[in-house]
């Protein structure tokens, strides 16, 4: 089972973790572990922070233990699964762990500092869009989806746009459009067309430029 | 290779396709830790038996069922009100969800309540 979507199995699961039922959590994490690892991760991407698979497994029960607690308040019909709509609940979870490894705060520096600058890095990423840019340098497919959307002239918005639809569909949100079109403020239609017509024009520069022939490769245009 | 090979090649290769492994070690020691939070005497076996209801994916009623025990016999175990001897065989003969040397090795949380 990869939990994708919001089946009646996950539903029922949720309905049982939602009167306390921790053996439901259990199965929660037998079943959907990997979707809520991707999630995880996607945070810490967020982050700029990479951490052992360990220390994420141990984040994937967190996850777990969490949606148990907050079970009773999620509903299948708003069509996210659990880790999609709690996905700052999770960002929180992650804050908790990524802290334990920041670097000291140095006293020192910061007294000397009257007017600190705009921080560059990770934390500020904003978007995926600003992601993708930053990883780009030291991440060859992150480069060359970067070059694509440049190339193939998409808007700032619709670069955006694309990322995120993307994702939230490998996440395994079964309603991509309409997690993306509440974000970006877009109608849910006018998302599915511009993602449509974004990614056609994607196809077109894999298939008549071979630099970008890798990009048929990734899910994002399969 | 075609086109279509090549890309569900690729899939497979992709970190999407694969799927993450399951740390039941750590699960049982964090229901250990909830049971014992609740007050459990052997918050081990509450921990063994919830993990393993929890992989069959079964209400309690189902379970019992399953197992072959009465229902308050189940409730018992999962509060962890009886001690490891206590587990029925079916369920130590379940392979890969366990580490039943740990449940065993389990001491008693506190005085019986």
């Amino acid at each position: 089972m990869d939990g994708q979507g919001c089946d009646g199995d996950l539903a029922e699961i949720m309905a049982r973790m939602a009167e306390g039922d921790d053996a439901a959590m259990v199965t929660l994490y037998e079943r959907y572990r990997t979707p809520i690892a991707g999630a995880v991760q996607r945070e810490l991407r967020h982050r700029g922070v990479r951490l052992g698979r360990d220390e994420v497994g141990g984040l994937v029960i967190d996850v777990c233990l969490e949606l148990r607690s907050i079970a009773g308040a999620w509903s299948p019909e708003g069509g996210a699964t659990p880790w999609v709509w709690a996905r700052h609940r999770i960002g929180n979870l992650v804050d908790r762990v990524v802290g334990q490894h920041a670097a000291a705060l140095d006293e020192a520096r910061l007294a000397a500092v009257e007017a600190p600058e705009p921080a560059v890095g990770a934390a500020d990423d904003r978007s995926l869009v600003d992601a993708l840019a930053r990883v780009a340098p030291d991440l060859e497919s992150a480069r060359l989806v970067a070059e694509a959307l440049e190339a193939a002239r998409l808007s700032p918005r619709d670069r955006e746009l694309v990322l995120e639809y993307a994702y939230e569909k490998q996440a395994g949100n079964p309603a991509p459009a309409t997690t993306v079109a509440a974000q970006l403020g877009m109608k849910e239609a006018t998302v599915r067309q511009a993602f449509r017509r974004a990614v056609q024009r994607l196809r077109r520069l894999a298939a008549e430029d071979e630099r970008f022939a890798p990009l048929a490769e990734l899910p994002l245009l399969a | 290779m075609s086109a279509r090979s090549r890309r569900a090649a690729a899939r497979a290769r992709h970190p999407t396709a694969r799927t993450w492994p399951p740390d039941r070690a750590r699960l049982l020691r964090v229901l250990a830790e909830r049971a014992a939070g609740r007050g459990a005497r052997w918050p081990r076996v509450a921990a063994a038996v919830i993990a393993l209801r929890g992989v069959a994916g079964d209400d309690r009623p189902t379970f019992a069922a399953r197992v072959g025990i009465p229902l308050d016999r189940l409730e018992r175990l999962e509060e962890g009100r009886e001690p490891p001897a206590a587990v029925p065989p079916a369920l130590r003969a379940v392979r890969g969800v366990v580490d039943w040397a740990w449940v065993d090795a389990g001491p008693p949380a506190g005085p019986p309540g």
